[in-house]
């Protein structure tokens, strides 16, 4: 999925910064202000985003330290048997999140990757019933990730009859389990 | 091991010019495009850097005693800029006079890579044929100017009548009824026009001409093929699936023409008062091979919209597709071939998935135009186009 947020960002960034900024008008001040406020959120976001999840991952592995040294304090009052209750759920959620999103985003190019170059090689290869085979593989597949992608992207309103596309949540939430 | 596209060594160039061999222009904007790849982005140009740029290469040209007035910016297209300005000069023909025109120039990098050379050469081929702008001056190599550019007469019209919906770069675009009776026809027969030009020899040297046969549908392969791999950070196997198809079904062409390469409405300019196309615009991606790429090419689905049943896609807008083949077909001649139509609805499905997954991907995330937000959306209709690539190969198994 190639219109992911970092191109997005970036693209939106250089356009505020390179044509529209100059042509804003020096003298309207609330207008050059908030511009240039805009700028700065964006430019913002655009460096941290990648870090977000790690931010969180750190901050909720150092806050269930924090919490366990705070239980020894008074581990049998009402707010601690409460809290050793969170910090499980937050131990548990944090155990599940050991894949950032920048590896699952390395392993899904590589993977595509690996895929393409075996489709290029095997239809050159195969006769026509493989062909055949290999063909209707690969559009199955497509099907449902272009229809995810298209569904991601509706918002730009590309899409001739949108009505006819799942809701990206009603289609995330189909989420195959991860093969062993 | 995959490359560091970014940062591309010559032993990766050499060995995609091994394998992809193009036509000499082609192969030769594809390579310098690598090799400054790892170069500055685009920067802003300011006017003043621009006028001093013409007036150098109009000196460079012979042009004396000429005065450039009204210097201004041009929207429209995804892939050049272009600025508007006025030339007071010694016409060779028309003697003393003050001619608008524009310069079209590339950013540091582009949607279409492509040779401001052939764009120049084509037009002035196309002069007298069909309405194009007078083309003036080239420089292909960027010796006077930031960029290489050509410079070329002004044409007054628009690119859509102001009652008409479309999406980006003239996509989705729906016309209402009048101008389809006025204008559909005109499409067509310029279109017809294109196709029945003579290629003269010696008029297009930066075309390799191609024999009867496969030769240029491999040539083409070649090319966007070398430009999926140049410029795609994401594979995408029905990308893969779709080439190995084209790879393998090539079409020959009994007589191969001149090919517009991106004939569609938002392409072309006309003027609403009377309903007349006064210039066809846009010709960088012309090439000498099968006219049915052009229909393929038109006829695409993001390229025109739905009539009033809601049913039936209108070519362009104007027409179905069924009386825009049999119009073509009374105008030329020539039959239409609905295997190799198929065939070439593919190959050009699959060619918008090269530039909007691939090259508008790169190009944006890098930094190289002078409208990367556009280009980024651009980028967004790439599983829309993959969805129409599917449904192809779908009928096809």
């Amino acid at each position: 999925m190639q219109l992911r947020t970092d191109l997005a960002l970036h693209a939106a960034l250089r356009s505020l910064q390179q044509v529209v900024l100059p042509a804003v008008d020096p003298e309207n001040e609330p207008a050059q202000e908030q511009l240039q406020v805009v700028i700065g959120l964006l430019a913002l976001l655009a460096a941290r985003l990648p870090l977000e999840f790690t931010f969180d991952c750190d901050e909720l592995e150092r806050l269930a330290c924090f919490a366990a040294e705070l239980l020894e304090l008074s581990p049998d009052s009402a707010a601690g048997v409460q809290m050793a209750q969170a910090l499980a759920q937050g131990q548990r959620v944090l155990a599940s999140a050991r894949v950032s999103p920048a590896d699952l985003q390395s392993e899904v190019k590589g993977l595509r990757e690996m895929t393409g170059r075996f489709i290029s090689e095997a239809y050159a290869a195969a006769d026509d019933v493989r062909r055949d085979a290999l063909s209707a593989l690969v559009l199955a597949h497509q099907n449902e990730q272009l229809t995810r992608e298209r569904a991601w992207l509706l918002p730009q309103g590309w899409e001739p009859e949108p009505e006819a596309l799942p809701a990206l949540e009603v289609l995330l939430a189909e989420r195959k389990p991860a093969a062993d | 091991m995959v490359p560091d596209k970014e940062r591309p060594d010559a032993t990766w160039t050499a060995a995609l010019r091994a394998r992809f061999p193009c036509e000499t222009e082609i192969d030769r904007v594809l390579t310098r495009k690598l090799e400054q790849r790892h170069g500055p982005g685009y920067e802003p140009q300011s006017l003043d850097a621009l006028l001093d740029g013409v007036k150098a290469l109009l000196s460079a040209e012979g042009v004396r005693n000429f005065r450039i007035e009204r210097l201004r910016w041009l929207a429209g297209g995804a892939s050049k800029l272009q600025v508007a300005f006025e030339l007071s000069w010694q016409h060779p023909e028309r003697g003393q006079e003050t001619t608008p025109l524009v310069l079209r120039m590339e950013p540091a990098a582009s949607l279409v890579e492509s040779s401001r050379l052939r764009e120049f050469q084509i037009i002035k081929a196309m002069r007298g044929i069909v309405p194009v702008p007078e083309a003036l001056w080239v420089d292909h190599e960027a010796h006077h100017l930031p960029y290489p550019a050509i410079v070329y007469g002004f044409v007054a019209g628009v690119t859509k009548p102001r009652d008409a919906r479309s999406q980006a770069s003239g996509m989705g675009t729906v016309m209402a009824p009048h101008w389809r009776n006025t204008l559909g026809p005109q499409f067509v027969s310029h279109l017809a026009a294109i196709h029945a030009a003579p290629v003269a020899p010696g008029a297009l040297p930066a075309f390799d001409l191609p024999v009867p046969g496969t030769q240029s549908i491999a040539r083409a392969l070649n090319h966007w093929e070398r430009v999926w791999e140049e410029d795609a950070d994401e594979d995408v196997p029905l990308m893969r699936l779709a080439c190995a198809w084209l790879r393998a079904h090539q079409p020959p062409c009994a007589a191969p023409c001149i090919v517009h390469g991106d004939y569609r409405v938002g392409n072309f300019l006309f003027t609403e008062d009377d309903a007349r196309i006064t210039a066809i615009l846009d010709w960088e991606m012309a090439r000498i091979g099968d006219p049915h790429f052009d229909l393929a090419w038109a006829a695409h689905p993001a390229y025109g919209g739905l009539a009033e049943d809601g049913r039936t896609h209108l070519v362009g807008g104007f027409m179905p597709e069924g009386e825009f083949l049999a119009r073509w077909e009374a105008a030329t001649g020539r039959a239409v071939d609905r295997a190799v139509l198929h065939y070439y609805k593919v190959f050009r499905s699959w060619l918008q998935g090269v530039i909007a997954l691939g090259t508008g991907w790169r190009v944006a995330r890098y930094g190289r135009t002078h409208q990367d937000a556009l280009v980024a959306w651009i980028v967004g209709i790439g599983p829309r186009l993959l969805a129409d690539l599917a449904v192809l190969l779908e009928k096809e198994a």
